[in-house]
């Protein structure tokens, strides 16, 4: 596990000093820190403590110029502490059961203000059959434990279509989490991934699609009834908590992605490292497995269609005209106006949004904001 | 002259004729060996299906035993029901005919419908008995087969396995003996057939010919009788079976002109080459105009594709003048062409050669039959696309067409093909027995049942062993209605059909069921109907999706969701869309395997 952290630096040395940004009064800062992809939680206190130390240490050493950037995030969940680096929200993933209080501690201490629980479901039955190690008991006590150890903004995904899911024991689940105060919920459809074991022997009592859809209706609405926001397709917050990591993927932002499999989107190029944890660690800066550089248009497709999936903020296409220019834009504004009309989406002044009717039905939309020459013009 | 013998082959479909052809074609060294390998069937397709699509020729010497080298001409013809004009057209360019039997198999249906063309055009008929290698062989019973189904003497029959070889020696030696020479004289004026044609690229059109009088040779002036056209022959030569160039071809010869002919269109076979300099000559009489039996639609997927559609069908109907081609246009499919055909096989395997050689996704509407439509005003028309079927008070009646169909049957299996044909409203004209085990059965039948799937059924019920051949009857009147297929709404013209009033329900049932299965669920309700006039005669509905959506982030792996969606938006590329919504391409070959 230390060898794997000790990569991580490795790679984080190579990119770190072109991916830093100054903020206003000068200081080296990432706007998010968000530590998943598996379950960070496993690495045990001593080696995130190097891990957070060492990416801090080396982001204060590194010299870097480069424009401040503001896009009025609110600050007053500003937090994280560790060693000069300064960030508006910093995430850690973890699985219930290996949430340790001395991990919890940990993460605290290094400067975490925000964490991220793989809870899936508070039914035994249901984590059982998708062959989660953990309980609905630990779940709910890892959950007191954060917030007893301080942290206030705390996430938990749910899925629905778990086997033999019902609205009953979704919404008893939803019932504990709201009920512990839980500021975010992400809410996932099970989706059956080719090659795992679930997808190879689905079991009997897997709610269809139409199941999971009504399901999924059923909980958007127990939500907004507490008081939470739909803002994108698969979370809910209440209002200030939003996930500002994510929200940067949507809004067509940029990032560092660190480890095998990880992602980036930097200066318009978006490359992914090797899924391979044996090369990886061989030698860490040398995973990349593709760039992609897209030409305008399709660059400013792309990020009307990833802007689409914010259901409350939408998709301004003033904005993306100004980012991209009328002539990479025009013909996406075309399509998004005929769908306008088709009331696939909804229109306000300039600004695009997904009708709840549509939140689940999403993709072809998508497509055809992405799509060229599949419905010419009449 | 005297030494030239033009022959074809005639037999039915898979009794041995492109294996004989390769075996003659290596024993007289023009090849030198054809394991696996058809020569004359140049186009994989024909391969891969096992049938001769288009009339081939090739030119090999012989030297007999009394001495003396030959010329043997053998043109290739076609062994499918549906490409009967291609034979009767080839049939034309020879003097003699080896007519081909299995040995295992017996006369078929097309042995006895070709050989009958055979007789028609006044050919010498060798009557051969093929494949007399496999332990299965009843040669005595093909014998009296072909002296009783035919009144050929079967006494007389070679015996062959064009497999092994066994037999074709004494073949060459008979065709040199009982095929006439040509007839015609060099010195007379310029008369040649057309019998096949084929596109080069840089040579243009190059007509396949059988020289009848005349001579012709580089320099020569050509004129296309039907048309006037002249032209400067660039090359002449002969098929060994690839081109071989010559200094000149007379009267009697099999082989082809080059002359620049660039225009796609300007060719048509069974017409006249003569020479300009007698432009009095006859044109050759006896060729039937092509008369298609079945007809579709298609369409390019992509509407910007119609351009090189254009292009790819005027190259093919050069290949394949039994073709015959109009524009017409769909509101559901856009701007397309309605294609003649001779019968289903012909245009499943044209459409699958549209696609292959040249490269087109098309989409093709269900195959329909050309109906007669007597107006109340006593006009009638010919309507070959339900959708331009007239207003129904303008009808006094509608008439469709009829063939007569022979069906060739081992006993045990009359039960069964007379039930299937019951079902498709077949008038049972004759039955008759060849022979102790199988019966010939003749039936009125209409065409339009044919093409639902008939035949497939046909060979299913028989396991294999029924045969058939049919012959264009006429047309008679029926109680039909014209069913129009709505899709939220929206009438898909592509979709018409029509159908015998009393059936007409059940069919729309089974095709509006279909239709549900096959058009994918979208984010609406898309309701499916069929109408007759006003009248919805069936409909069911196809509930909104209700869930299409990519959750997860994976991580800010924007990239892999991005392929995700535009796999999808690809997939849509081969939809048409019918108002709102998407209909994939199958949906409009539905008719076709509605019957299965």
């Amino acid at each position: 596990m230390s060898s794997y952290v000790q990569a991580v630096l490795q790679e984080a040395r190579e990119y770190y000093p072109s991916f830093l940004r100054r903020d206003l009064k000068g200081e080296l800062s990432v706007q998010t820190l968000y530590l998943g992809g598996g379950t960070p939680s496993l690495l045990g206190p001593q080696n995130l403590q190097t891990l957070i130390n060492g990416l801090s240490y080396r982001l204060v050493s590194s010299p870097s110029t480069g424009e401040g950037q503001d896009e009025g995030i609110p600050q007053k969940r500003a937090g994280f502490k560790g060693e000069g680096l300064r960030t508006v929200e910093s995430t850690l993933e973890a699985n219930p059961e290996s949430a340790t209080p001395e991990f919890l501690r940990t993460a605290k201490n290094l400067g975490f203000n925000r964490l991220s629980f793989g809870v899936q479901s508070l039914s035994d039955a249901e984590l059982q059959s998708v062959g989660r190690i953990h309980t609905a008991a630990q779940a709910i006590n890892a959950i007191k434990l954060a917030q007893k150890t301080g942290f206030e903004n705390i996430s938990a995904d749910l899925i629905i279509g778990m086997p033999g899911q019902t609205w009953n024991s979704l919404q008893s689940s939803l019932e504990a989490l709201t009920g512990l105060g839980l500021p975010h919920l992400s809410v996932y459809c099970l989706s059956l991934e080719t090659g795992t074991p679930l997808a190879l022997n689905p079991p009997d009592n897997l709610p269809s699609d139409d199941a999971q859809a009504e399901l999924f209706a059923q909980a958007r609405a127990f939500l907004l009834d507490k008081g939470f926001i739909h803002y994108e397709i698969s979370n809910f917050a209440r209002p200030g908590f939003e996930c500002l990591h994510n929200l940067n993927y949507w809004r067509g932002g940029e990032y560092l992605g660190l480890g095998p499999a990880a992602a980036s989107h930097i200066n318009n190029r978006r490359f992914k490292n090797k899924n391979d944890l044996d090369a990886y660690l061989q030698n860490p800066t040398g995973q990349v497995e593709y760039v992609e550089t897209l030409n305008p248009k399709d660059k400013a497709a792309e990020e009307a269609m990833l802007r689409l999936r914010l259901l409350e903020e939408g998709l301004n296409t003033n904005e993306l005209t100004a980012k991209f220019g009328p002539a990479n834009t025009s013909e996406i504004i075309r399509r998004l106006d005929m769908m306008a009309q088709e009331s696939l989406l909804l229109k306000t002044g300039s600004t695009y949004r997904i009708p709840s009717t549509h939140i689940l039905t999403s993709n072809p939309i998508f497509s055809r904001v992405l799509a060229d020459n599949i419905y010419p013009s009449p | 002259m005297e030494k030239i013998r033009n022959f074809c082959i005639i037999a039915h479909i898979d009794h041995g004729k492109s294996t004989l052809a390769d075996r003659m074609l290596e024993m007289t060294g023009m090849i030198h060996t054809t394991e696996n390998a058809q020569v004359l069937d140049s186009m994989d397709l024909e391969r891969e299906r096992g049938i001769t699509i288009k009339a081939k020729s090739v030119r090999m010497p012989f030297k007999s035993q009394d001495g003396k080298d030959y010329i043997l001409n053998l043109i290739d013809t076609p062994g499918h029901v549906d490409f009967n004009y291609e034979v009767s057209r080839s049939l034309k360019a020879c003097e003699g005919a080896v007519l081909l039997v299995d040995a295992s198999q017996g006369v078929e249906a097309q042995t006895i419908a070709n050989a009958y063309l055979a007789i028609d055009a006044g050919l010498e008929i060798i009557p051969v008995i093929n494949k007399i290698d496999l332990p299965n062989a009843m040669v005595e019973e093909c014998r009296q087969q072909l002296q009783d189904s035919l009144g050929i003497p079967g006494k007389s029959a070679l015996l062959v396995s064009a497999k092994d070889g066994t037999g074709v020696s004494e073949l060459f030696e008979a065709i040199v003996t009982l095929v006439p020479p040509p007839k015609g004289s060099a010195s007379e004026p310029l008369k040649c057939l057309i019998f096949d044609s084929f596109y080069d690229t840089y040579r243009g059109v190059i007509p396949h010919i059988r020289i009848f009088s005349g001579s012709l040779k580089k320099g020569d002036k050509i004129m296309i009788k039907s048309t006037g056209q002249v032209h400067d022959v660039d090359e002449v030569g002969y098929f060994i079976p690839e081109l071989k160039p010559a200094e000149i071809i007379t009267a009697g010869d099999v082989g082809y002109v080059g002359a620049i002919i660039k225009k796609v269109g300007s060719i048509h076979v069974g017409d006249t080459i003569i020479s300009p300099e007698h432009p009095e000559t006859e044109g050759i009489p006896g060729f039937r105009h092509t008369q298609p039996m079945v007809f579709c639609g298609i369409y390019p997927i992509n509407t910007n594709d119609y351009i090189k559609l254009t292009a790819a069908l005027e190259k093919f109907q050069l290949n394949d003048s039994s073709i015959i081609y109009e524009k017409e246009s769909s509101a559901a499919l856009g701007w397309g062409y309605r294609l003649g055909f001779m019968g289903m096989l012909h245009m499943e395997i044209t459409l699958e050669r549209l696609k292959r050689e040249y490269g087109q996704e098309l989409i093709a509407t269900m195959p329909s039959v050309i109906y007669k439509v007597v107006l109340t005003d006593g006009t009638s028309q010919m309507i070959d696309n339900p959708s331009k079927f007239p207003d129904p008070t303008r009808i006094d009646h509608i008439e469709e067409p009829i063939i007569t169909l022979r069906v060739f049957v081992p006993t045990e299996f009359v039960g069964p093909i007379m039930a299937l044909s019951d079902e498709k409203r077949a008038k049972l004209v004759a039955m008759e027995h060849p022979d102790k085990k199988r019966a010939m059965l003749t039936y009125e039948f209409p065409l339009a049942e044919m093409i639902t799937g008939y035949y497939d059924k046909l060979k299913s019920v028989s396991r294999g062993y029924a045969s058939m051949d049919y012959d264009f009857l006429g047309y008679k009147a029926g109680d039909f209605v014209k069913v129009d297929i709505l899709v939220k709404e929206n009438q898909v013209d592509a979709l018409s059909f029509i159908s015998i009033r009393e059936s007409a329900s059940t069919k729309s049932r089974g095709l509006i069921h279909k239709l549900r299965k096959l058009i994918p669920r979208q984010n609406f309700e898309i309701p499916l109907q069929a109408a007759i006039g006003g009248k919805i005669i069936a409909r069911e509905d196809i509930v909104a999706l209700r869930k299409d959506v990519l959750a997860k982030c994976y991580g800010g792996d924007i990239t892999r969701k991005r392929k995700l969606l535009e796999k999808q938006a690809e997939g849509k590329k081969k939809m048409k869309m019918v108002g709102s919504v998407e209909v994939p391409q199958e949906a409009f070959l539905l008719l076709l395997k509605m019957e299965e």
